[in-house]
């Protein structure tokens, strides 16, 4: 894959997903647009480059982008003066625990339509 | 479609980036006032999230007539009992207002006047999707007059919280348990004031913390605590929730109370916004 694919595949991926979050959660800023679409490129390199393509492969993703995620938020916290370090840990560690559990259906789904489409399928 | 991707993906992908620096930018610079982005997608999904609330509510009723006659009874019973002894507490509040009104004639002081000249009705359409933050959307906008840091409260004019971003038939609340909620308090019995102040621990049991107690002060289970109205920005007197206990913070000095708020946030579905007052003590 080019380098050019691989930004368009992963980048505007993450890209989309990212203006869906800001558009619906509150208080994000245009955070979530670039931030998920970091996510969803440096996940795409590890996916591509470094990790096998299975379920492992995936739920090292999943947590590595998670927790990318939570950290920068409890960074951010710190920075403007909340010092819950505590509670904010807590959260985050529950959180990503309960969207892992959501990576086998996803993985599954995602499998059976790589299945059904033919190698040579063009789009 | 794959080789217009490929020709043109890299400008697609800067285009996206800039345009969502702008829209950081912009929100940044508005206050409060939703960027572009999501007032487009907010007012487009407003009227099916209006939809969908209708008949939830619609079936939440017809299920509570189904299956809840009998607890609906006893809660009636209950609340009549509770009507007849605030009434009698109501006369005697009467005869308190009146004498206060002639000894405030005799002193020439300003008559006090309490007024709450914009409110405007919203129902609750959509709550918070993040576990880091305690909103409400509601059906209402700037198209209504709403405004950043109106007050909202429920129909027993218990403090729901404060508009904190506003859209064209849309806005959020950010409500009284946010972790980023802070307001001037009073606790009713004592007169002492405090700060009433969100807390992300206490956030996902529901409660809030009142910080910077008065010295020396006892505070009681069920003491209620109301808006101090301190700086003008929220009227004074609303009821924000009662004291649950009082606890030690980390540092093993202070102390804090938790509060337990007197709205039902769970279950809101009409709130009130006051989108003007005039308050005269």
């Amino acid at each position: 894959m080019t380098t050019q694919d691989f930004l368009i595949k992963w980048g505007v991926y993450g890209l989309a997903v990212g203006v869906l979050c800001d558009a619906m959660y509150f208080g994000t800023d245009g955070a979530m647009t670039v931030g998920v679409c970091v996510v969803g490129m440096a996940a795409g390199a590890l996916a591509q480059y470094l990790l096998r393509q299975n379920l492992l492969g995936c739920l090292l993703c999943s947590l590595l982008a998670l927790a990318a995620m939570d950290g920068v938020r409890i960074l951010a916290r710190l920075f403007w003066g909340d010092w819950e370090l505590g509670a904010m840990l807590s959260l985050a560690g529950r959180e990503i625990l309960l969207s892992l559990i959501f990576v086998f259906p996803v993985y599954a789904l995602f499998l059976w339509v790589y299945r059904r489409v033919p190698r040579k399928t063009v789009l | 479609m794959k080789d217009f991707f490929r020709r043109n993906g890299g400008l697609i992908l800067i285009a996206a980036i800039l345009l969502a620096l702008v829209t950081a930018v912009v929100s940044t610079l508005l206050g409060g006032v939703a960027d572009p982005l999501s007032n487009v997608v907010q007012f487009l999904t407003t009227p099916a999230r209006n939809g969908f609330n209708a008949v939830i509510n619609w079936t939440e009723e017809r299920y509570n007539d189904a299956f809840e006659r009998e607890q609906l009874k006893q809660e009636n019973e209950e609340l009549k009992q509770r009507v007849a002894e605030l009434e009698e507490k109501e006369r005697e509040y009467e005869a308190a207002l009146q004498e206060n009104e002639r000894l405030r004639n005799v002193l020439e002081l300003r008559p006090k006047e309490r007024s709450f000249d914009e409110l405007e009705s919203a129902m609750v359409t959509a709550r918070s999707a993040s576990n880091w933050a305690s909103t409400l959307t509601l059906s209402k906008g700037s198209a209504q007059g709403v405004a950043v840091d109106d007050c909202v409260v429920d129909e027993y004019w218990n403090l729901v919280g404060v508009v904190a971003e506003v859209g064209e038939n849309w806005c959020t609340v950010r409500t009284l348990i946010d972790s980023d909620t802070e307001m001037g308090a009073l606790i009713s019995r004592t007169g002492g004031a405090a700060i009433l102040e969100g807390d992300l621990a206490l956030m996902g049991e529901g409660k809030l913390k009142l910080t910077f107690l008065p010295e020396n002060s006892q505070l009681m289970s069920g003491d209620l605590v109301t808006t101090s109205g301190r700086g003008g920005v929220f009227p004074s007197g609303i009821v924000a929730g009662h004291v649950e206990e009082v606890r030690t913070d980390a540092s093993g000095i202070g102390q804090y109370a938790v509060i337990v708020p007197e709205t039902d946030l769970d279950n809101l579905k009409q709130v009130f916004i006051i989108k003007d007052f005039t308050i005269v003590e």
